[in-house]
Protein backbone atom coordinates (compact mmCIF):
# COMPACT_ATOMS: atom_id res chain seq x y z
CA UNK A 1 0.00 0.00 0.00
CA UNK A 2 1.28 3.28 -0.81
CA UNK A 3 2.07 5.91 1.56
CA UNK A 4 -0.46 8.69 0.06
CA UNK A 5 -3.04 5.57 -0.11
CA UNK A 6 -2.55 4.89 3.76
CA UNK A 7 -2.69 8.72 4.28
CA UNK A 8 -5.76 8.93 3.06
CA UNK A 9 -7.51 5.75 4.49
CA UNK A 10 -6.63 7.00 7.99
CA UNK A 11 -7.78 10.83 7.34
CA UNK A 12 -11.07 9.50 6.15
CA UNK A 13 -11.13 7.23 9.69
CA UNK A 14 -10.62 10.04 11.55
CA UNK A 15 -12.77 12.05 10.05
CA UNK A 16 -15.55 9.51 10.72
CA UNK A 17 -15.08 8.51 14.44
CA UNK A 18 -14.89 12.86 14.88
CA UNK A 19 -18.48 13.13 13.35
CA UNK A 20 -19.95 10.06 14.19
CA UNK A 21 -21.24 11.50 17.48
CA UNK A 22 -22.42 14.31 15.84
CA UNK A 23 -26.04 13.73 16.12
CA UNK A 24 -28.03 15.43 18.42
CA UNK A 25 -31.66 15.16 18.81
CA UNK A 26 -34.39 18.00 17.94
CA UNK A 27 -35.18 19.97 20.68
CA UNK A 28 -31.53 19.12 22.51
CA UNK A 29 -29.80 21.22 20.51
CA UNK A 30 -28.08 24.37 22.43
CA UNK A 31 -28.43 27.10 20.49
CA UNK A 32 -27.11 30.39 21.18
CA UNK A 33 -30.33 32.66 20.72
CA UNK A 34 -29.22 36.75 20.54
CA UNK A 35 -30.76 38.87 23.08
CA UNK A 36 -32.76 41.64 22.02
CA UNK A 37 -31.22 44.77 22.42
CA UNK A 38 -32.57 47.24 24.49
CA UNK A 39 -34.02 50.38 23.79
CA UNK A 40 -31.54 53.54 24.86
CA UNK A 41 -32.20 55.75 27.57
CA UNK A 42 -30.54 59.00 27.41
CA UNK A 43 -29.35 60.79 30.59
CA UNK A 44 -29.30 64.45 30.48
CA UNK A 45 -27.89 65.99 33.92
CA UNK A 46 -28.57 69.52 33.46
CA UNK A 47 -25.66 71.65 35.73
CA UNK A 48 -28.31 74.92 36.59
CA UNK A 49 -28.15 77.19 39.03
CA UNK A 50 -30.56 79.66 40.46
CA UNK A 51 -28.22 82.57 39.87
CA UNK A 52 -27.63 81.79 36.13
CA UNK A 53 -30.13 84.33 34.34
CA UNK A 54 -29.41 81.64 31.01
CA UNK A 55 -30.24 78.27 32.59
CA UNK A 56 -34.52 78.60 31.98
CA UNK A 57 -33.16 78.65 28.34
CA UNK A 58 -31.88 74.92 29.00
CA UNK A 59 -34.78 74.15 30.87
CA UNK A 60 -37.06 75.13 28.00
CA UNK A 61 -34.88 72.83 25.84
CA UNK A 62 -35.08 69.78 27.98
CA UNK A 63 -39.26 70.51 28.15
CA UNK A 64 -38.80 70.37 24.41
CA UNK A 65 -37.03 66.82 24.72
CA UNK A 66 -39.44 65.24 26.61
CA UNK A 67 -42.10 66.15 24.60
CA UNK A 68 -40.35 64.82 21.39
CA UNK A 69 -39.21 62.09 23.16
CA UNK A 70 -41.31 60.85 26.77
CA UNK A 71 -39.28 58.46 28.83
CA UNK A 72 -36.76 57.80 26.45
CA UNK A 73 -35.16 60.71 27.88
CA UNK A 74 -34.30 61.12 31.34
CA UNK A 75 -33.35 65.27 33.10
CA UNK A 76 -31.67 66.18 36.14
CA UNK A 77 -31.45 69.42 37.39
CA UNK A 78 -28.37 69.33 39.21
CA UNK A 79 -28.16 73.43 40.75
CA UNK A 80 -24.81 73.57 41.96
CA UNK A 81 -21.42 75.66 40.79
CA UNK A 82 -20.65 79.12 40.91
CA UNK A 83 -23.84 80.16 40.08
CA UNK A 84 -25.97 77.66 42.32
CA UNK A 85 -27.98 79.16 45.58
CA UNK A 86 -28.22 77.06 48.69
CA UNK A 87 -30.96 79.03 50.29
CA UNK A 88 -31.30 81.71 53.32
CA UNK A 89 -33.97 82.56 55.84
CA UNK A 90 -35.89 84.51 53.21
CA UNK A 91 -35.44 81.81 49.93
CA UNK A 92 -35.43 78.28 49.19
CA UNK A 93 -32.42 77.32 47.83
CA UNK A 94 -31.61 74.07 45.42
CA UNK A 95 -27.96 73.76 45.16
CA UNK A 96 -26.37 70.99 47.37
CA UNK A 97 -22.67 70.43 48.48
CA UNK A 98 -23.15 67.25 46.24
CA UNK A 99 -24.27 68.71 43.35
CA UNK A 100 -20.92 70.89 44.00
CA UNK A 101 -18.90 68.25 43.93
CA UNK A 102 -20.01 67.12 40.65
CA UNK A 103 -19.76 70.49 39.23
CA UNK A 104 -16.05 70.24 39.97
CA UNK A 105 -15.44 66.96 39.29
CA UNK A 106 -16.46 67.54 35.53
CA UNK A 107 -14.44 70.58 35.30
CA UNK A 108 -17.46 72.04 33.95
CA UNK A 109 -17.03 76.12 33.16
CA UNK A 110 -20.03 77.69 32.26
CA UNK A 111 -23.63 77.35 32.96
CA UNK A 112 -25.92 76.01 31.67
CA UNK A 113 -23.89 72.71 30.37
CA UNK A 114 -25.04 69.18 30.11
CA UNK A 115 -23.74 66.19 30.22
CA UNK A 116 -25.37 63.66 27.86
CA UNK A 117 -25.12 59.91 28.75
CA UNK A 118 -21.59 61.33 30.25
CA UNK A 119 -19.64 62.31 27.09
CA UNK A 120 -18.74 65.41 27.94
CA UNK A 121 -19.96 68.91 28.80
CA UNK A 122 -22.62 69.95 25.88
CA UNK A 123 -23.87 73.69 25.48
CA UNK A 124 -27.51 73.74 26.14
CA UNK A 125 -28.05 75.32 22.44
CA UNK A 126 -26.42 71.64 20.81
CA UNK A 127 -28.40 69.41 23.49
CA UNK A 128 -31.29 68.07 20.96
CA UNK A 129 -28.51 67.03 18.29
CA UNK A 130 -26.70 64.97 20.76
CA UNK A 131 -29.88 63.48 22.46
CA UNK A 132 -30.87 62.18 19.22
CA UNK A 133 -27.38 60.60 18.43
CA UNK A 134 -27.71 58.64 21.77
CA UNK A 135 -31.07 57.73 21.22
CA UNK A 136 -29.93 55.93 17.94
CA UNK A 137 -27.94 54.03 19.83
CA UNK A 138 -28.89 50.29 21.00
CA UNK A 139 -28.24 49.43 25.06
CA UNK A 140 -26.15 46.25 26.18
CA UNK A 141 -28.45 46.37 29.32
CA UNK A 142 -32.10 46.96 30.01
CA UNK A 143 -33.35 48.51 32.78
CA UNK A 144 -36.97 48.72 35.11
CA UNK A 145 -37.32 50.37 38.64
CA UNK A 146 -40.37 50.73 41.55
CA UNK A 147 -40.19 52.99 44.18
CA UNK A 148 -42.77 52.79 47.02
CA UNK A 149 -43.03 55.34 50.10
CA UNK A 150 -43.55 53.89 53.49
CA UNK A 151 -44.00 55.52 56.48
CA UNK A 152 -41.40 58.11 55.24
CA UNK A 153 -39.15 55.41 53.38
CA UNK A 154 -38.68 55.15 49.92
CA UNK A 155 -38.43 51.29 49.28
CA UNK A 156 -36.65 51.16 45.64
CA UNK A 157 -36.11 48.23 43.76
CA UNK A 158 -33.70 48.36 40.22
CA UNK A 159 -33.72 45.37 38.18
CA UNK A 160 -31.24 44.94 35.10
CA UNK A 161 -30.71 42.29 32.72
CA UNK A 162 -27.40 42.17 30.34
CA UNK A 163 -28.64 42.19 26.27
CA UNK A 164 -24.83 42.02 25.14
CA UNK A 165 -21.64 40.93 26.08
CA UNK A 166 -20.57 41.92 29.89
CA UNK A 167 -21.22 45.46 31.20
CA UNK A 168 -19.25 46.52 34.36
CA UNK A 169 -19.77 49.94 35.70
CA UNK A 170 -21.48 51.28 38.69
CA UNK A 171 -25.03 51.78 39.41
CA UNK A 172 -26.31 55.37 40.80
CA UNK A 173 -29.91 55.59 42.10
CA UNK A 174 -30.86 59.47 42.86
CA UNK A 175 -33.82 61.12 44.16
CA UNK A 176 -35.51 64.03 42.44
CA UNK A 177 -38.27 66.21 43.14
CA UNK A 178 -40.39 68.15 40.53
CA UNK A 179 -42.64 71.26 41.17
CA UNK A 180 -40.40 73.10 42.96
CA UNK A 181 -41.42 76.77 43.73
CA UNK A 182 -38.33 78.84 44.07
CA UNK A 183 -36.31 81.75 42.67
CA UNK A 184 -34.73 82.30 39.56
CA UNK A 185 -32.86 84.73 37.78
CA UNK A 186 -34.11 85.03 34.39
CA UNK A 187 -33.15 85.56 30.67
CA UNK A 188 -33.63 89.13 30.95
CA UNK A 189 -32.35 89.85 34.49
CA UNK A 190 -35.22 90.14 36.19
CA UNK A 191 -35.79 87.88 39.26
CA UNK A 192 -38.90 85.44 38.80
CA UNK A 193 -39.68 84.14 42.97
CA UNK A 194 -42.75 81.74 41.61
CA UNK A 195 -40.44 80.01 39.27
CA UNK A 196 -41.18 76.18 38.96
CA UNK A 197 -38.19 74.14 38.89
CA UNK A 198 -38.50 70.19 37.44
CA UNK A 199 -36.36 67.23 37.83
CA UNK A 200 -34.19 68.38 40.28
CA UNK A 201 -31.07 66.43 41.97
CA UNK A 202 -32.18 65.94 45.66
CA UNK A 203 -29.95 63.53 46.98
CA UNK A 204 -28.45 60.50 46.02
CA UNK A 205 -29.59 56.84 47.23
CA UNK A 206 -26.07 54.83 47.01
CA UNK A 207 -23.05 57.40 48.06
CA UNK A 208 -21.94 60.15 45.52
CA UNK A 209 -20.62 57.80 42.93
CA UNK A 210 -22.81 54.92 43.29
CA UNK A 211 -21.92 50.70 43.45
CA UNK A 212 -20.20 48.42 41.86
CA UNK A 213 -22.03 46.41 39.18
CA UNK A 214 -21.73 43.64 36.67
CA UNK A 215 -23.97 41.86 34.44
CA UNK A 216 -23.53 38.99 31.80
CA UNK A 217 -25.65 38.88 28.91
CA UNK A 218 -28.40 37.06 29.43
CA UNK A 219 -27.85 37.48 32.95
CA UNK A 220 -30.67 39.50 35.44
CA UNK A 221 -30.26 41.46 38.59
CA UNK A 222 -32.26 43.05 40.99
CA UNK A 223 -31.27 45.06 43.95
CA UNK A 224 -32.80 47.00 47.02
CA UNK A 225 -32.49 50.29 48.37
CA UNK A 226 -34.21 52.45 50.58
CA UNK A 227 -34.10 56.11 50.98
CA UNK A 228 -34.97 58.27 54.40
CA UNK A 229 -37.22 61.33 52.79
CA UNK A 230 -36.31 64.41 54.26
CA UNK A 231 -38.80 67.11 55.67
CA UNK A 232 -38.22 69.53 52.63
CA UNK A 233 -39.37 67.57 49.99
CA UNK A 234 -42.86 67.35 48.45
CA UNK A 235 -43.07 63.36 48.58
CA UNK A 236 -46.31 63.68 46.03
CA UNK A 237 -43.53 64.55 43.60
CA UNK A 238 -41.06 62.55 43.74
CA UNK A 239 -39.13 60.43 41.39
CA UNK A 240 -36.30 57.66 41.63
CA UNK A 241 -33.47 57.76 38.58
CA UNK A 242 -31.27 54.90 38.50
CA UNK A 243 -28.34 54.55 35.95
CA UNK A 244 -25.42 52.43 34.95
CA UNK A 245 -22.41 54.12 33.90
CA UNK A 246 -18.15 53.66 33.30
CA UNK A 247 -15.58 54.86 31.14
CA UNK A 248 -17.61 54.64 28.36
CA UNK A 249 -20.54 56.85 29.73
CA UNK A 250 -23.82 55.87 30.74
CA UNK A 251 -25.01 52.50 29.33
CA UNK A 252 -28.41 52.87 30.57
CA UNK A 253 -31.20 54.78 32.10
CA UNK A 254 -34.46 54.51 33.92
CA UNK A 255 -37.18 56.72 35.79
CA UNK A 256 -39.75 56.06 37.82
CA UNK A 257 -42.05 58.00 40.05
CA UNK A 258 -42.29 57.64 44.35
CA UNK A 259 -45.71 55.73 44.85
CA UNK A 260 -46.86 56.36 48.13
CA UNK A 261 -48.46 53.34 49.82
CA UNK A 262 -51.36 53.52 51.84
CA UNK B 1 11.43 109.61 4.84
CA UNK B 2 10.26 110.61 8.33
CA UNK B 3 6.93 111.75 7.44
CA UNK B 4 6.20 109.08 4.67
CA UNK B 5 6.46 106.70 7.44
CA UNK B 6 4.21 109.34 10.45
CA UNK B 7 1.65 109.36 7.01
CA UNK B 8 1.94 105.24 6.79
CA UNK B 9 1.41 104.69 10.62
CA UNK B 10 -1.17 107.18 10.06
CA UNK B 11 -3.11 105.37 7.65
CA UNK B 12 -2.80 102.15 9.28
CA UNK B 13 -4.20 103.33 12.60
CA UNK B 14 -6.84 105.06 10.84
CA UNK B 15 -7.83 101.78 8.83
CA UNK B 16 -7.75 99.97 12.25
CA UNK B 17 -9.88 102.72 13.64
CA UNK B 18 -12.07 102.25 10.95
CA UNK B 19 -12.20 98.26 10.89
CA UNK B 20 -13.16 98.63 14.49
CA UNK B 21 -16.42 100.99 13.92
CA UNK B 22 -17.10 98.75 11.07
CA UNK B 23 -17.31 95.58 13.47
CA UNK B 24 -20.85 93.80 13.01
CA UNK B 25 -21.14 93.49 17.33
CA UNK B 26 -20.74 96.73 19.25
CA UNK B 27 -20.75 97.55 22.90
CA UNK B 28 -23.63 99.82 24.38
CA UNK B 29 -25.20 101.01 26.65
CA UNK B 30 -29.00 99.94 27.40
CA UNK B 31 -30.44 102.70 25.00
CA UNK B 32 -28.28 101.07 22.37
CA UNK B 33 -25.80 103.94 21.88
CA UNK B 34 -22.53 102.81 21.07
CA UNK B 35 -19.65 103.17 22.88
CA UNK B 36 -16.36 103.47 21.94
CA UNK B 37 -13.83 101.54 21.20
CA UNK B 38 -11.00 101.57 23.94
CA UNK B 39 -13.32 103.08 26.50
CA UNK B 40 -12.63 102.62 30.11
CA UNK B 41 -15.98 101.94 32.04
CA UNK B 42 -15.40 103.25 36.25
CA UNK B 43 -17.83 101.44 38.10
CA UNK B 44 -18.84 102.32 41.96
CA UNK B 45 -22.27 101.45 42.51
CA UNK B 46 -23.41 98.36 43.80
CA UNK B 47 -26.43 96.40 44.85
CA UNK B 48 -27.84 93.80 47.29
CA UNK B 49 -30.01 91.44 44.34
CA UNK B 50 -33.20 89.26 45.33
CA UNK B 51 -30.33 86.12 46.62
CA UNK B 52 -28.78 89.05 49.26
CA UNK B 53 -24.96 88.90 47.28
CA UNK B 54 -23.97 91.84 46.40
CA UNK B 55 -23.14 92.80 42.97
CA UNK B 56 -22.07 95.82 40.99
CA UNK B 57 -23.90 96.11 37.44
CA UNK B 58 -21.79 96.53 34.36
CA UNK B 59 -24.63 97.92 32.57
CA UNK B 60 -23.05 96.67 28.96
CA UNK B 61 -25.24 95.69 26.15
CA UNK B 62 -23.83 94.38 22.52
CA UNK B 63 -25.67 96.07 19.45
CA UNK B 64 -25.37 93.81 16.26
CA UNK B 65 -25.31 97.25 13.74
CA UNK B 66 -26.08 95.07 10.98
CA UNK B 67 -29.36 93.44 9.13
CA UNK B 68 -27.70 90.20 9.34
CA UNK B 69 -27.58 87.66 12.52
CA UNK B 70 -23.91 87.20 13.51
CA UNK B 71 -22.34 84.41 15.47
CA UNK B 72 -20.11 85.95 18.40
CA UNK B 73 -19.21 86.15 21.53
CA UNK B 74 -16.23 87.60 23.83
CA UNK B 75 -12.95 87.20 24.91
CA UNK B 76 -11.58 88.80 28.53
CA UNK B 77 -8.47 89.24 31.02
CA UNK B 78 -8.99 89.44 34.42
CA UNK B 79 -6.13 91.66 35.32
CA UNK B 80 -7.37 92.65 38.90
CA UNK B 81 -9.46 90.60 41.08
CA UNK B 82 -9.66 91.59 45.22
CA UNK B 83 -12.28 89.15 45.90
CA UNK B 84 -15.47 87.80 44.79
CA UNK B 85 -16.08 87.02 41.34
CA UNK B 86 -16.61 88.39 38.13
CA UNK B 87 -19.80 87.31 36.10
CA UNK B 88 -20.55 87.75 32.40
CA UNK B 89 -23.82 85.35 31.28
CA UNK B 90 -22.86 86.42 27.22
CA UNK B 91 -23.73 85.71 25.34
CA UNK B 92 -25.83 81.97 25.94
CA UNK B 93 -24.15 80.68 28.62
CA UNK B 94 -23.09 82.43 32.00
CA UNK B 95 -19.45 81.67 33.62
CA UNK B 96 -18.69 82.51 37.10
CA UNK B 97 -14.41 83.34 37.57
CA UNK B 98 -12.54 83.90 40.61
CA UNK B 99 -9.43 84.00 39.81
CA UNK B 100 -7.54 86.71 37.18
CA UNK B 101 -6.46 85.37 33.62
CA UNK B 102 -7.77 85.03 30.43
CA UNK B 103 -10.99 83.33 29.28
CA UNK B 104 -13.25 83.01 26.29
CA UNK B 105 -17.38 82.82 26.11
CA UNK B 106 -18.96 80.17 24.33
CA UNK B 107 -20.35 81.54 20.80
CA UNK B 108 -24.31 81.60 20.20
CA UNK B 109 -26.28 83.92 17.67
CA UNK B 110 -27.10 87.72 17.69
CA UNK B 111 -29.84 88.33 16.13
CA UNK B 112 -29.46 91.23 13.08
CA UNK B 113 -30.28 94.76 14.86
CA UNK B 114 -30.56 92.77 18.67
CA UNK B 115 -29.28 94.99 21.51
CA UNK B 116 -28.43 92.15 23.95
CA UNK B 117 -27.69 92.49 27.62
CA UNK B 118 -24.25 91.10 28.57
CA UNK B 119 -25.36 90.38 32.02
CA UNK B 120 -22.16 91.09 32.96
CA UNK B 121 -20.25 92.28 36.52
CA UNK B 122 -18.77 91.74 39.64
CA UNK B 123 -19.60 89.54 42.91
CA UNK B 124 -17.49 91.36 45.15
CA UNK B 125 -17.39 90.20 49.00
CA UNK B 126 -15.12 92.86 50.35
CA UNK B 127 -13.64 96.08 49.62
CA UNK B 128 -11.32 96.65 46.59
CA UNK B 129 -11.49 96.21 42.47
CA UNK B 130 -11.92 94.11 39.87
CA UNK B 131 -10.56 95.36 36.29
CA UNK B 132 -11.49 93.23 33.31
CA UNK B 133 -10.52 94.11 29.67
CA UNK B 134 -13.31 92.52 27.74
CA UNK B 135 -13.57 92.06 23.68
CA UNK B 136 -16.15 91.40 21.19
CA UNK B 137 -15.36 88.52 18.69
CA UNK B 138 -17.28 87.11 15.85
CA UNK B 139 -17.26 83.54 15.24
CA UNK B 140 -17.81 81.22 11.07
CA UNK B 141 -18.40 77.22 10.91
CA UNK B 142 -15.99 75.68 9.50
CA UNK B 143 -17.98 73.99 6.60
CA UNK B 144 -16.20 70.55 6.49
CA UNK B 145 -16.22 69.84 10.42
CA UNK B 146 -19.68 72.38 11.05
CA UNK B 147 -17.52 73.90 14.40
CA UNK B 148 -17.69 77.01 15.20
CA UNK B 149 -14.43 78.88 14.87
CA UNK B 150 -13.20 82.55 15.74
CA UNK B 151 -13.02 84.51 12.94
CA UNK B 152 -12.12 88.42 13.86
CA UNK B 153 -11.69 90.48 16.64
CA UNK B 154 -13.64 93.52 17.46
CA UNK B 155 -13.60 96.82 19.99
CA UNK B 156 -12.26 96.29 23.50
CA UNK B 157 -13.61 97.93 26.71
CA UNK B 158 -12.32 98.13 30.33
CA UNK B 159 -14.30 97.90 33.55
CA UNK B 160 -12.86 99.01 36.25
CA UNK B 161 -15.43 98.15 39.30
CA UNK B 162 -14.23 99.33 42.77
CA UNK B 163 -15.99 98.60 45.60
CA UNK B 164 -17.02 99.61 48.73
CA UNK B 165 -18.86 97.86 51.36
CA UNK B 166 -19.97 101.79 53.02
CA UNK B 167 -22.04 103.07 49.39
CA UNK B 168 -23.99 100.27 48.78
CA UNK B 169 -27.29 101.03 47.16
CA UNK B 170 -30.52 99.35 47.86
CA UNK B 171 -31.91 96.82 45.56
CA UNK B 172 -34.22 99.42 43.16
CA UNK B 173 -30.63 101.58 42.82
CA UNK B 174 -29.18 100.96 39.55
CA UNK B 175 -26.17 102.16 38.10
CA UNK B 176 -25.93 101.46 34.84
CA UNK B 177 -24.79 103.53 32.05
CA UNK B 178 -27.24 105.38 29.95
CA UNK B 179 -24.71 106.88 27.43
CA UNK B 180 -21.22 108.11 27.02
CA UNK B 181 -20.09 111.18 25.16
CA UNK B 182 -16.82 112.15 24.09
CA UNK B 183 -15.17 115.71 23.66
CA UNK B 184 -11.91 116.61 22.32
CA UNK B 185 -9.34 119.05 24.07
CA UNK B 186 -11.33 121.93 21.93
CA UNK B 187 -14.51 121.01 23.79
CA UNK B 188 -16.08 119.54 20.37
CA UNK B 189 -18.09 117.02 20.94
CA UNK B 190 -17.10 113.89 18.24
CA UNK B 191 -19.65 110.69 17.71
CA UNK B 192 -16.12 108.30 18.41
CA UNK B 193 -12.61 108.70 19.17
CA UNK B 194 -9.91 107.93 17.32
CA UNK B 195 -6.82 108.67 18.56
CA UNK B 196 -5.58 111.47 21.04
CA UNK B 197 -6.95 112.38 24.83
CA UNK B 198 -10.49 113.18 24.91
CA UNK B 199 -12.78 113.77 27.65
CA UNK B 200 -15.29 110.83 28.50
CA UNK B 201 -18.24 111.89 29.65
CA UNK B 202 -20.54 108.74 31.14
CA UNK B 203 -24.53 109.37 31.90
CA UNK B 204 -25.91 106.95 33.86
CA UNK B 205 -29.58 105.93 34.27
CA UNK B 206 -29.66 107.64 37.78
CA UNK B 207 -28.60 110.90 35.95
CA UNK B 208 -25.11 111.18 37.63
CA UNK B 209 -22.49 111.45 35.54
CA UNK B 210 -18.43 111.00 35.65
CA UNK B 211 -16.03 112.65 33.38
CA UNK B 212 -12.03 111.79 33.18
CA UNK B 213 -9.43 112.03 30.62
CA UNK B 214 -8.46 109.47 28.09
CA UNK B 215 -5.80 108.73 25.89
CA UNK B 216 -6.73 106.54 22.92
CA UNK B 217 -3.95 104.83 21.10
Amino acid sequence: MSGSKLFTICLSLGIFLLTACDHIAEGDELIHVKQEPAQRVVLLEDFTGQRCVNCPLGSEVIEQLQEAYGDNVVAVGIHGGPLGFKGNAKNVGLATDLGDEYYNHWNLEYQPVGLINRHGAVNYADWAKVVKEELAKTAAIGMTASATLQDGTINIVVEAAGKEGTVSGKLQVWVLEDGITAMQMMPDGSTNRDYVHNHVFRAAVNGSWGDIFTINEAETMKQTLTQAVDASWNTANLSIVAFVYNDNGVEQAVKTKVISEK
Amino acid sequence: MKKIFTLFAGLVAALAVQAQSDFPLQFADKDGNIIADGSVLNLTTAEKDDFDAVQMPSGLYVKNTTNADVQGGGAYTITSLSNGAFQTCFPTNCVSNNRTGSYETSNGTIAAGELKSMQTEWLPVDNGTCVVTYQLVTYKQNVITKQWQKDKTGPTITLKFTYDPTGINSTTQNKNVRSVEYYNLTGRRVQAPAHGMYIVKTIYVDGTTTCRKHLYK
